[in-house]
């Protein structure tokens, strides 16, 4: 019984499951604020879209008040006129009368004249004064006649001019006029006003415009602090797994859908050759501490129950553990293994989806046991949890083409697929950051940070729109992409061809429609889809927005 | 055994809880989302019903004006008909003042050649004498009633000019608004200066409510949309919740065994 090597292997346990908690606390509070500064970004290009909309507003609330502004001059304008009408009219009718009366009292009196000469031709016939007087007096009673006739005549125009004056209607249009005009007038109040709370308004966006702007940088300065420690944490963890237990890894890169890779370093002797100054008592000793390294694939969730003596019990089973000789100037070890190549500590095969962790059983020489006197061997703490999935492939930026036979508002891509995969596309559009912010990502130094883990942080992962956030769009912000054609390759891949149209209700990914004039990146997110399988075996992929090439949408006519 | 079983239930509980954290965060954001997408609805409403009691106003206007236009032009119409016949009446009495003044003055002459003869031939009866003088005076009123009808009948033309011109005016006035309100030329005997507008105000206060109504739309389902997010993102707060809340009872169960 070995007590300082198993507490040693106690302690090592927990600092590394102390380490890997906190990686774990501050991946998730990382995601956290990955969410909380993609919906400040959200909201901050809704009030920028909002600003602009009210300022596009005022510009046209402005043509229709000039408008209605100059319909009201006329209208009033019409209203004078029609008052300076009614007013002529009534004149009018009173002249027309007054000279109706007039002319009808002429009128009788020639009647009656035209009488009394009458008479008097009567008078003058019947006694013949002889044909002086007759010839005179017959021309007068034929003037004063027709005269007279004349005068009946225009006795009755007259009268009908006087009714024709009194049928205009000025009057009771005077009273529509002004009607029409409060109307006019009313209308130009209601559209002033509106146009003053615009104005009102714009204050007020551009208010919000500025607090949404600090709320997003607030959030994104919770971002960078966030992944910093995120990293340190990935950091402290991988310094810990390096001292305190092989350096015992199964790196990310080297995780496919066929195998994985495990890589640790030799075990470091007591009394290690390196530290010079230090006496060595038994340098024979050093190459043959290990006889040899086992490694073990145990499920994830089984990693707490697995000891030394199951590990040691499992070296009668040839298939569920790796052998690795110990060389004798060998420093690191790197064992490829191929997915059906090793069965796990339950004698399962190695699944896609599943998580595992490694062990490393060192077994010691017979020699150095006896030395130390101590005859039982080494069992690594597990190494971080890894499963293997299948990445499923999205389109390159090269082969995703907006606007196909001249139809702008279509996205067109092709990809090589796997067809044994049921796999389903979804198209997000991304509004194009420079185009609307004045501040963007790209003054976050992430690809510095990128470079410093150079591990499981890529490109996407860290920057404004990644994986997770892509997985997140809901169904009513994103596009199903329909598949246009398929084109057998190989044996068990095709060519696809894949198409989306963009139309009214197509919303970027934070849900907004889609602004005319304004620049967008599509983006396509590859996902399994068959529902029987276990969605874990799959790695969703993201064509890469920041090499593609951002296009302008303009409505459909 | 025991132990790892405690450890391995702890580990799990840090895990939720961080999941937890995360699933807050959304919805935390969403709720944000959805109370400003909610202030864009109610904006988008209020200008909604902004424009459309302008289009109901503007369309009350422009059938108003329809109205004036009409009658203004029926009014017109009247004038123009009132005007020729006040030009008949004073053509018609300065005529007829002309005629009565020439037979007056014949009756003068009748009147003054009867009493030359009844000097010469007493036989000439003093009714005759009688009736011609009365004639005179007749005469002489006459001609008095009738200038007072002449200036009377030429008032009338003068305010009917007037009036005409007012009420030409007026229906010019009028086409020309219901035509920079509409855009659209209904009177044939226009003779407004204005040009036809390229953008008359109903059709801008149409557009507005048109631009309102899609706005709206966008607004409803925006907000609808966010709202059915919240609550997906509710449901995954609630579930991992209820999944913490189970971890910590078999915790709670662990630790008394």
């Amino acid at each position: 019984m070995n007590s300082y090597q198993e507490d040693l292997a106690a302690v090592t346990n927990e600092i590394l499951l102390q380490s890997q908690q906190e990686i774990n606390k501050n991946e998730s509070q990382f995601n956290a604020s990955v969410f909380t500064s993609y919906y400040t970004k959200g909201a901050k290009i809704n009030a920028l879209e909002n600003l602009e909309l009210s300022n596009t507003k005022i510009a046209f609330q402005q043509k229709i008040k000039n408008a209605v502004v100059k319909n009201s001059g006329i209208s009033n304008n019409l209203l004078n006129q029609s008052l300076q009408a009614s007013h002529q009219t009534n004149e009018l009718v009173t002249n027309s009368s007054i000279c109706a009366a007039n002319i009808q009292m002429a009128t009788n009196a020639i009647v009656r004249l035209a009488s009394d000469v009458g008479s008097i031709f009567s008078i003058i016939n019947s006694a013949d004064y002889g044909t002086d007087i007759y010839k005179i007096c017959e021309e007068a009673k034929e003037c004063i006649n027709t005269t007279a006739y004349q005068a009946e005549i225009l006795s009755k125009e007259a009268m009908e001019l006087s009714f024709f004056a009194a049928e205009i209607t000025a009057i009771s249009n005077f009273d529509l006029t002004k009607k029409n005009n409060d109307l006019m007038t009313n209308l130009l109040q209601a559209v002033s006003s509106e146009y003053d709370s615009i104005s009102q308004k714009i204050i007020s966006d551009e208010e919000k415009v500025a607090l949404s702007n600090s709320a997003n940088k607030t959030a994104v300065g919770l971002l960078e602090a966030n992944y910093s420690a995120f990293l340190h944490s990935k950091k402290t963890y991988l310094d810990h797994n390096q001292e305190l237990n092989f350096n015992l890894r199964v790196p990310e890169k080297e995780i496919s859908k066929d195998g994985y890779t495990i890589t640790f370093d030799a075990y470091n002797p007591s009394f290690s050759t390196q530290q010079k100054n230090k006496p060595t008592p038994d340098l024979n000793l050093i190459n043959s501490y290990i006889k040899t390294y086992n490694v073990i694939i145990v499920k994830e969730y089984k990693k707490y129950f697995f000891s030394l003596s199951n590990a040691e019990a499992l070296l009668e089973k040839s298939s569920q553990y790796k052998t690795i000789m110990p060389g004798s100037e060998l420093k690191k070890f790197q064992i490829k293994i191929g997915i059906s190549d090793l069965l796990d500590s339950d004698g399962d095969k190695i699944e896609l989806g599943q998580e595992y962790v490694v062990f490393l059983l060192a077994v010691f020489t017979e020699d150095f046991k006896k030395k130390i006197n101590v005859f039982e061997n080494h069992l690594s703490a597990p190494s971080a949890a890894f499963k293997l999935t299948y990445s499923l492939a999205s389109p390159k930026p090269e082969n995703l083409i907006m606007g196909k036979n001249q139809d702008l508002n279509t996205v067109t891509f092709t990809l090589i697929e796997d067809k044994k995969i049921k796999t389903k596309y979804r198209c997000i559009f991304l509004p194009h950051q420079k185009e609307i912010l004045t501040t963007s990502f790209s003054n976050i130094p992430f690809e510095k940070m990128d470079k410093e883990l150079g591990e499981k942080a890529n490109e996407n992962e860290t920057t404004f729109f990644n994986l997770i956030l892509a997985e997140q769009v809901v169904a009513a912000n994103y596009s199903v992409v329909e598949i246009k054609s398929k084109t057998p390759e190989e044996s068990n891949t095709h060519t696809i061809t894949g198409e989306v149209q963009i139309n009214e209700e197509t919303t970027d990914n934070f849900g907004h429609y889609l602004i005319a004039g304004k620049k967008y990146i599509p983006v396509i997110l590859a996902m399994c889809s068959n529902q029987e399988e276990n969605p874990n075996q799959f790695t969703n992929s993201l064509s890469n927005y920041q090499k593609t090439e951002p296009f302008i949408y303009s409505k459909k006519q | 055994m025991k132990n790892t079983a405690i450890t391995q239930i702890m580990n799990q509980i840090a895990t939720t809880e961080q999941e937890l954290e995360m699933h807050q965060a959304i919805v935390n954001s969403l709720t944000q989302k959805l109370e400003t997408s909610q202030l864009f609805l109610q904006n988008a409403e209020a200008n909604k019903t902004q424009t459309l009691a302008n289009k109901n106003s503007m369309e009350a206007l422009v059938q108003s004006t329809l109205n004036v236009m009409t009658n203004s032009e029926d009014t017109k119409k009247e004038i123009l008909k009132t005007q020729i016949k006040a030009t008949k009446v004073s053509q018609g009495i300065k005529i007829m003042v002309d005629e009565l003044i020439f037979s007056s003055q014949i009756i003068n002459k009748l009147s003054q050649t009867v009493l030359r003869k009844k000097a010469l031939n007493p036989l000439i009866s003093d009714e005759l004498i009688t009736q011609i003088m009365t004639a005179t005076a007749e005469a002489n009123n006459a001609i008095a009633l009738t200038l007072v009808a002449l200036k009377s009948a030429f008032d009338v033309q003068s305010t009917v000019n007037q009036t005409a011109a007012t009420i030409t005016l007026e229906q010019k006035h009028a086409a020309e608004l219901y035509l920079t309100l509409t855009g659209t030329m209904l009177s044939d005997d226009i003779t407004t200066t204005s040009k036809t507008p390229s953008s008359p105000a109903y059709t801008l206060i149409e557009d507005a409510y048109e631009i309102a109504i899609l706005y709206l739309e966008n607004a409803l389902k925006s907000n609808a949309e966010t709202a059915q997010q919240l609550n997906v993102s509710k449901a995954n707060l609630n579930k991992t919740q209820q999944i913490l809340r189970s971890l910590q009872s078999g915790l709670v169960a662990a630790q008394q065994v």
